[in-house]
């Protein structure tokens, strides 16, 4: 077999191309669920249970829960379960590994699920928080669904406390001083070109067309806060220190208050719906310059724009995680 | 060198949590090869003879001719003692050193022998077990004869001793005569990781000692144990030896930490081969989710040290894919239905001792089944002196009108023997 990208030489069972790092699974297995994450051997927690990095054995496997670590390259990670659905993640150039999280499901022509998650580095395991959190939220949207719950604001209220119940279960180390497992969620369910968002933090959700980009999503962060209090102007605001400073998220912590913001949005038009972590919008928060970046690209289909998204936030130093999710809307 | 492989399907389907292993451990000798395991090079042979009332006559005639025997075949650096043993035991040749003075002064001894009294057991292993610990480095083995049931009294006493004696000494247990009970010599058997057997006319006495002795002295690697490590929420459903024969050791386990237990296997000699079945319950993991669900290795402890001698790992693997999950490994198959068969025929013979004969043919003509598609021709034929066979690819027997005790006896005391795997 070769690879899809750059026609090296690959394994059947090979995930990622040895040569050039591309994702196999997107391009073999359209509609496969991929959650980035990455190892590095050496100094990462258990994958599955979040036993410390010595407790790995040097053939990957946890000697607690006996689960073997997957051994995913950093670089970027893609997956496109549908032709107008796809999405990227990348550990960025500064980050040595990558705790943002990403899923994404095709349901039906008129019917998907988008979930980004950006694991908090400041929290125990913030790698294993932002994976068992755009999980869990995925699947139980689509239960929801299933069962035929018809208020999309519900289902994602639904999706976003399975997402908490399962951060909350990540072991927490008693002895760290460190926060509980976190991450930030952003959770998109669109349906008859009705795009419902619930979202905790500060990860977003925008529209991007010709005519009018909008940002979806209001930050959860001290910024805003201070600019919404009116003590700080937003230069002042954006100069302190805590500019980005989160003040809501998914963690054991937050257990009592895990209620997402919600937003729905009626699709106007033909355009873009994107979800992203501030790896991305660090460099582009403006909705109008996101749209001439989606310009940029050259091309109207899902996956080369997150590449190409990716490709930009790398450009620009690549100082956290960049993840982005896009669904084209024609 | 000791060399450990693992037998299985590690392919599991989505939610499934019990997985097969088996684990084959092979010793060989170390051609130039550095062995792998430190050597003992002492050797302790005790000899454990009943002389109580019931053996006077050809029995008691044969064991002293067999003990003779065996005193003059030990070698020279092995070290040996003899009790024996009626209501109350006699250290009858105190721990010495089998050099040819100390062999002749025993052998005196052992002719003076006579048969009288009843039949405490307890005593004689605590004589036995006061010898072996004055060489607890060494490799200490016994045998014990015997040819009829224990005092019943002696019962609470035996388990005590049973308890003290564990781990000290290995002891092989012979029947000789037939009104000796199965179930009384195997749980001494088992519990100082020895052999049962039954030795049907005094006549093969000689024989089946020099056997032991001949084993016995082969051993070159004391205390061996396996430990098996396993995940967080990892249940041992059992753990059995299958091969030479089947003995469920699930219950003598010894905790070491956390998730590491360990089973006594005792003293191992070269070219020896023994097969274990695992039957482990994990945490169920994803689809492609990989897991360690256990390592079993081969301790050796000596002076104190650990030396880890082999090790080998026991896996599963979540898939959709029905081909690989399907198939069940042979070795897995093949001693599970081993197990069946030892089952099978306790259970028939148990059957036929109640009277029941319609469930004692059911239960005995699937163990002939078995031995008969799995090649076991050994217990095939131990079978065939209890029933008449009409079809044995089917399973068709009729059970004997008349059947000699001593078959049945030997069909009891064997029918945990395997076959291993044919080629």
């Amino acid at each position: 077999m070769n690879c899809h990208e750059c026609g090296g030489t690959i394994a059947v069972d090979d995930r990622f191309c040895e040569e050039c790092g591309a994702s196999l699974v997107a391009a073999s297995n359209p509609s496969s669920l991929v959650q980035p994450l990455t190892v590095l051997v050496s100094n990462i927690s258990c994958q599955k249970c979040g036993a410390p990095p010595a407790k790995i054995d040097a053939e990957r496997y946890c000697i607690e829960c006996g689960f073997r670590q997957a051994v995913i390259s950093t670089d970027t990670i893609e997956l496109q379960p549908a032709p107008n659905l796809a999405g990227a993640s990348d550990r960025g150039r500064r980050h040595d590994r990558n705790e943002d999280a990403i899923a994404l499901k095709f349901i039906a022509d008129d019917i998907y699920i988008m979930v980004v998650c950006d694991g908090v580095s400041s929290s125990q395991h913030p790698e294993l928080a932002s994976r068992a959190a755009v999980t869990n939220c995925l699947e139980a949207i689509e239960l929801a669904l299933q069962q035929g719950i018809d208020d999309p604001a519900a289902v994602i209220c639904q999706g976003v406390d399975a997402a908490l119940q399962a951060v909350a279960r990540i072991p927490i180390d008693p002895t760290s001083s460190i926060d509980p497992a976190s991450t930030t969620i952003v959770a998109a369910l669109v349906r008859a070109n009705i795009a419902t968002i619930g979202w905790l933090g500060d990860s977003r959700a925008y529209w991007i067309a010709p005519d009018k980009s909008i940002q979806l999503t209001q930050d959860d962060s001290w910024m805003r806060d201070a600019i919404e209090s009116g003590m700080y102007t937003p230069e002042e605001a954006e100069a302190s220190p805590y500019a980005h400073a989160i003040v809501r998220w998914l963690g054991a912590d937050t257990a009592d208050d895990g209620k997402p913001s919600i937003v729905t949005f009626a699709i106007p038009s033909a355009g873009y719906l994107l979800l992203c972590t501030d790896g991305l919008w660090n460099y582009a928060p403006d909705p109008g310059y996101l749209y001439h970046l989606f310009q940029q690209a050259n091309d109207s289909h899902s996956l080369p724009i997150a590449r190409h998204l990716i490709r930009f936030a790398n450009q620009q130093g690549g100082q956290d995680n960049i993840t982005v999710g896009i669904l084209v809307i024609e | 060198m000791f060399n450990a492989e693992v037998f299985q399907n590690p392919y599991l389907p989505q939610g499934a949590r019990e997985v097969n292993a088996i684990m084959t451990i092979t010793t060989s000798d170390s051609d130039g090869v550095a062995v792998a395991a430190p050597i003992t090079n002492q050797r302790l042979f005790g000899i454990i003879c009943d002389t109580s009332g019931s053996m006077g006559g050809a029995k008691m005639i044969a064991a002293k001719d067999a003990i003779v025997k065996i005193i003059n075949l030990l070698p020279d650096d092995a070290a040996f003692f003899v009790v024996t043993g009626s209501s109350r035991a006699k250290l009858l040749v105190p721990l010495v050193n089998a050099v040819p003075e100390n062999k002749m002064r025993a052998i005196s001894q052992v002719k003076e022998i006579s048969a009288n009294g009843g039949t405490l057991m307890s005593t004689w292993l605590h004589t036995a077990l006061g010898e072996f610990n004055k060489m607890p480095q060494a490799i200490c083995q016994a045998l014990l004869l015997t040819d009829g049931q224990n005092d019943l009294n002696d019962e609470h006493d035996l388990t005590r001793i049973l308890d003290a004696a564990e781990g000290k000494f290995q002891c092989d247990c012979r029947g000789v005569g037939t009104d000796w009970r199965v179930g009384e010599l195997q749980k001494i058997a088992a519990k100082l990781l020895g052999t049962t057997d039954i030795i049907p006319s005094p006549d093969r006495i000689a024989a089946d000692f020099q056997e032991i002795l001949t084993k016995a002295m082969g051993k070159t690697v004391s205390d061996v144990s396996l430990r098996l490590w396993t995940p967080v929420g990892a249940k041992i459903l059992f753990c059995k030896q299958v091969s030479p024969e089947i003995v469920d050791v699930t219950s003598r386990a010894k905790v070491v930490s956390e998730r590491i237990i360990e089973y006594p296997t005792g003293a191992w000699g070269s070219n020896e081969s023994r097969d274990y079945h695992f039957c482990i319950q994990i945490n169920a993991g994803n689809v492609g989710d990989e897991m360690l669900a256990g390592r079993a290795s081969l301790i050796t402890q000596t002076n104190g040290q650990e030396t880890k001698i082999t090790e080998a790992k026991i896996l599963a693997t979540w898939t959709e894919d029905e081909a690989k999950t399907a198939k069940i490994d042979r070795r897995v198959a093949h001693y599970t239905g081993q197990a069946e068969l030892s089952q099978f025929i306790q259970e028939g013979l148990e059957a036929k001792a109640q009277g029941n004969i319609d469930v004692a043919t059911v239960k005995l003509g699937k163990a002939v089944k078995i031995a008969h598609d799995s090649g076991n021709e050994a217990t095939a034929k131990l079978l065939r002196s209890v029933v008449d066979v009409e079809d044995a690819a089917a399973g068709t027997v009729r059970i004997k009108r008349t059947v000699a005790k001593e078959d049945e006896m030997m069909l009891e005391t064997r029918s945990t023997k395997t076959a291993r795997i044919q080629k």
